[in-house]
């Protein structure tokens, strides 16, 4: 997983057509449809890559 | 993960500073020691500081570095990033400051800042959807798509933003408007031609996040039920318009663009259309027209785009700092956190294009309220080489001059317009003793005459003529008269005019007569431009006590009129003098005086 | 507003004109991206290249020159390997950019708008290239030249042949 639209796992289904309304809160708490520390360490893994610290939250 | 993150302002300002040779220099030092995987290097977003450019600010640290130079970045690499030490030669350093600043915060030219619309400029990487998202981007737009369409209009209108490129119209009841406006087909444009020439905001915003423009117009599109949008950009614009695309594309994989978006019954489909250099097009059926493929030209209102717009559909059209607003209004909270800051009438922050004779140029971005005073001596400093402050121009070429004796008006949309001026896009140039009030109305008039489109006889014709009158006096042939038929001259043509151009290109010489009176009489009466800018009406003498004879204009004068002994006063030539001025830039004593013609003789009285 | 129109036809390849044209056939609002279009490939907008586009698109060719010719960005007349945009925006204006331009001007031997005879300049002027804090300001080609007095032009012209 590189990026927010890449599949976590096969249980994430979020694609262009077939989208989940929580996608944008599942892209930085998620994963949302289903329990995985270690997908939620991936898409943490992203934000850390370029978060700096918590200021950065802008909204 | 990055040991560090280094952004390097990537804008128009810092490249012409040479802000890409620092980050060529910078790429070359790091990979010259092996680490150049641990740094991430972003060309990001203008910070706004552009007068100390080039500028990088290393995170995490938030040093701010200023005033680079290519040949600095071995120091900046081997001293912060390797030994950890900061390179106190590189900060900032000014006047304003006892010590050299370290950080945003302790910079002067940032403290009255209140960073909203800018708030990811120059920090996130304006290519990466990604670090939009984590930064809580498309949040508001997630939530705007569970509301009601109304309930949108509603809470933008609550929160009291008003239009940021032009009259200051409220954007809630304009998207009213145009959601209960009957038709299933609705378009958003996004009006991002900025023409007034002395702004750059707007692309300062394009360039540095182009998600948030993108998440506004989505917005809109739900509270007005419109399914396609579309971005007029100036050509001038490449990089704006580059980065657009790279934010439409990521955005249409992510699918927050497109059919069912994030499985909402909502479509949408981003355009862009580039404009073709013409100012008019600025104005909004103008900017409709040209998109549909035509001449640019405005076409009378009532029906308003809201009614019948591009296409001949209900149209919503806002401007880029509007859009930009609106995530934050739409947020979870964010009604409320508006419209806290800023004045009664007018809600939220302005980011202004500071430019001219102050100290510190650049964007800022302020609480709506804030008085002149506090832009021009705290946020700009004060005025270049310790002179003079005269007037400030406010709102481009449609807008009007603010004299020295209002320095602590509010800046808000209904103080300004009092004044004579307006809010416009939010360029504020800043004049001195230097600046002839004569010239500059002139300098406006010329730039609305030739951009006005020719459609409606008083603004092609009313404009020509009044140019001619002060071609006339700034070249001393005016008469006393004169000042009358330009009075008279523009309420004709305000009052006859079909568009926003016409209606408001006389307010530039309006304001100044108002204003400057006794400054146009001077030119008329005396024939005397004390400015030194009108070639026909002043000499130049060097005065002879302080003239030291250092050479140093008589080695500039293209013309060789200066003559003089070295150590010794130096004389003008007056039959040889251009007036260009150039001796009056190198002269370190200022002892170029400014004096009427034919009486170089005798001012030493 | 008056054009000249080229009288004496230069060597002009129409030969990848179709391909230009070919996605926005039958798309009457895509005049002025394909005139941009155009206008990228040439360089300006020859007049042959104008008769095929009106031909191509079904719009008669007064109409597709008044829009070409309403907008500052098209240009009817071929111009040359470097363009100076001058900017005449306010903060520039009040730096000093007409002492800019009328240095140039001198140096060229062109106002504002033409072309050298040899084709090396093309002198024109703009409205803020967003560069303020630089005033004056100007543009060859894509690269930006800040706080600039008069005395100093000569050596940057000297750096495009
Ligand atoms: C001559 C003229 C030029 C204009 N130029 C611009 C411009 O460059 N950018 C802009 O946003 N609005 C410009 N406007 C204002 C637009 O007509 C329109 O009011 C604005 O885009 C509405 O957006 P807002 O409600 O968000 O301010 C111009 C108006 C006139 C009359
Ligand atoms: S006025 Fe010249 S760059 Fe803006």
């Amino acid at each position: 997983m590189k990026k927010f639209i890449d599949h976590c796992c096969e249980k994430c289904t979020h694609t262009k057509d077939n989208p989940c309304k929580d996608f944008v809160k599942c892209c930085i708490e998620g994963p949302v449809c289903h329990e995985s520390s270690s997908c939620s360490a991936r898409r943490k893994a992203i934000i850390d890559e370029v978060a700096l610290n918590d200021q950065f939250i802008i909204c | 993960m990055y040991e560090k993150h280094l952004m390097i302002c990537g804008a128009t300002g810092c490249l012409s500073s040479g802000s890409n040779l620092v980050e060529e220099a910078l790429v070359e030092e790091l990979e010259k020691h092996g680490i150049r995987d641990k740094y991430r290097l972003v060309m990001g977003g203008c910070p706004g500081f552009c007068e100390v450019g080039p500028i990088i600010v290393v995170y995490p640290d938030e040093v701010f570095y200023c005033r680079l130079k290519p040949k600095d970045m071995a120091e900046l690499v081997e001293k912060h990033l390797l030994e950890g030490e900061i390179v106190e030669r590189l900060l900032y350093k000014g006047p304003d400051v006892v010590v050299p600043a370290r950080f945003y915060d302790t910079i002067p030219f940032y403290a009255k800042h209140k960073f909203n619309v800018l708030r990811t400029s120059g920090i996130i990487d304006p290519e990466s959807i990604d670090e939009y998202i984590m930064r809580g981007g498309y949040r508001a737009f997630t939530r705007a798509l569970s509301m009601e369409p109304l309930a949108i209009c509603e809470e933008v209108k609550e929160a009291g933003l008003r239009g940021r490129g032009g009259a200051g119209f409220s954007t809630g009841l304009k998207w009213e408007f145009t959601n209960k406006a009957p038709g299933p087909k609705k378009y958003v444009v996004c009006n991002a031609d900025e023409g007034d020439p002395g702004a750059f905001m707007d692309r300062s915003i394009l360039e540095g996040d182009p998600h948030a423009i993108l998440e506004g117009m989505l917005i809109c599109g739900r509270a007005i039920g419109a399914d396609e949008g579309y971005i007029y950009c100036r050509a001038e614009y490449p990089l704006a318009i580059s980065r657009l695309k790279i934010a439409i594309r990521q955005a249409e994989e992510y699918g927050l663009l497109g059919k069912n978006i994030l499985g909402y019954d909502f479509n949408f489909k981003m355009n862009i259309k580039e404009g073709a250099g013409a100012f008019v097009c600025g104005e909004e059926t103008a900017l409709l027209g040209s998109i549909e493929g035509k001449r640019g030209m405005p076409r009378p209102r009532p029906p308003f785009p809201a009614q019948s717009g591009l296409f001949g559909k209900p149209t919503t059209i806002n401007n880029v700092e509007t859009f930009a607003n609106v995530p934050l209004i739409v947020k979870e909270g964010g009604v409320l956190e508006f419209a806290a800051i800023g004045t009664e009438g007018s809600k939220g922050t302005k980011v202004f294009a500071l430019a001219g004779k102050v100290r510190n140029t650049g964007l800022c971005e302020v609480p709506m309220g804030i008085t002149i005073r506090e832009i021009i001596y705290d946020v700009g400093g004060g005025i270049k080489r310790g002179k003079e402050f005269k007037a400030v121009q406010a709102g481009g070429p449609s807008g009007g001059c603010i004299p020295a004796e209002q320095i602590d008006l509010p800046i808000d949309y209904d103080s300004l317009n009092k004044a004579g001026a307006i809010m416009g896009s939010g360029g504020l140039v800043v004049m001195d003793e230097g600046t002839c009030m004569v010239d500059l109305a002139r300098y406006f008039l010329s730039f609305t005459q030739k951009e006005s489109c020719g459609k409606c006889t008083p603004c092609r014709e009313g404009t020509k003529r009044m140019l001619e009158i002060l071609d006339r006096i700034s070249e001393g042939a005016g008469v006393p008269e004169d000042l009358d038929t330009l009075d008279s001259l523009a309420a004709s043509i305000k009052d006859s005019s079909l568009c926003g151009l016409g209606q408001t290109c006389p307010n530039p010489v309006l304001s100044t007569i108002r204003y400057f009176r006794e400054e146009y009489e001077e030119h008329i009466t005396d024939k005397f431009c004390r400015a030194g800018i009108c070639k026909e009406l002043f000499t130049y003498r060097i005065d002879q006590e302080k003239c030291t004879g250092c050479t140093a204009c008589a080695r500039v004068c293209p013309v060789d009129a200066i003559k003089g002994e070295k150590k010794e006063p130096h004389e003008i030539e007056q039959d040889l003098c251009t007036r260009c001025g150039s001796c009056v830039e190198k002269c370190r004593q200022d002892c170029i005086l400014v004096v009427p013609q034919g009486r170089e003789a005798d001012v030493s009285n | 507003m008056c054009v000249e129109v080229e009288t004496v036809l230069p060597e002009i390849d129409l030969s990848e004109l179709d391909a230009i044209i070919e996605p926005y056939l039958g798309r009457k609002e895509m005049v002025i991206p394909v005139l941009q279009k155009v206008q990228d490939h040439f360089g300006y907008l020859p007049r042959p290249a104008m008769e095929q586009v009106s031909r191509r698109m079904r719009i008669p060719l007064s109409r597709l020159y008044g829009v070409a010719t309403f907008y500052a960005q098209f240009k009817m007349k071929p111009r040359g390997r470097y363009i100076i945009r001058v900017c005449k925006g306010t903060a520039c204006h009040i730096q000093g950019s007409p002492k800019i331009s009328g240095r140039i001007e001198e140096i060229l031997g062109v106002e504002s708008g033409e072309t050298t005879d040899d084709l090396r300049f093309t002198l024109e002027e703009v409205a803020c290239i967003g560069a303020c804090a630089l005033a004056p300001v100007i543009m060859i080609n894509d690269d930006p030249h800040g706080r600039l007095s008069p005395d100093g032009i000569e050596k940057i012209l000297e750096k495009y042949s």
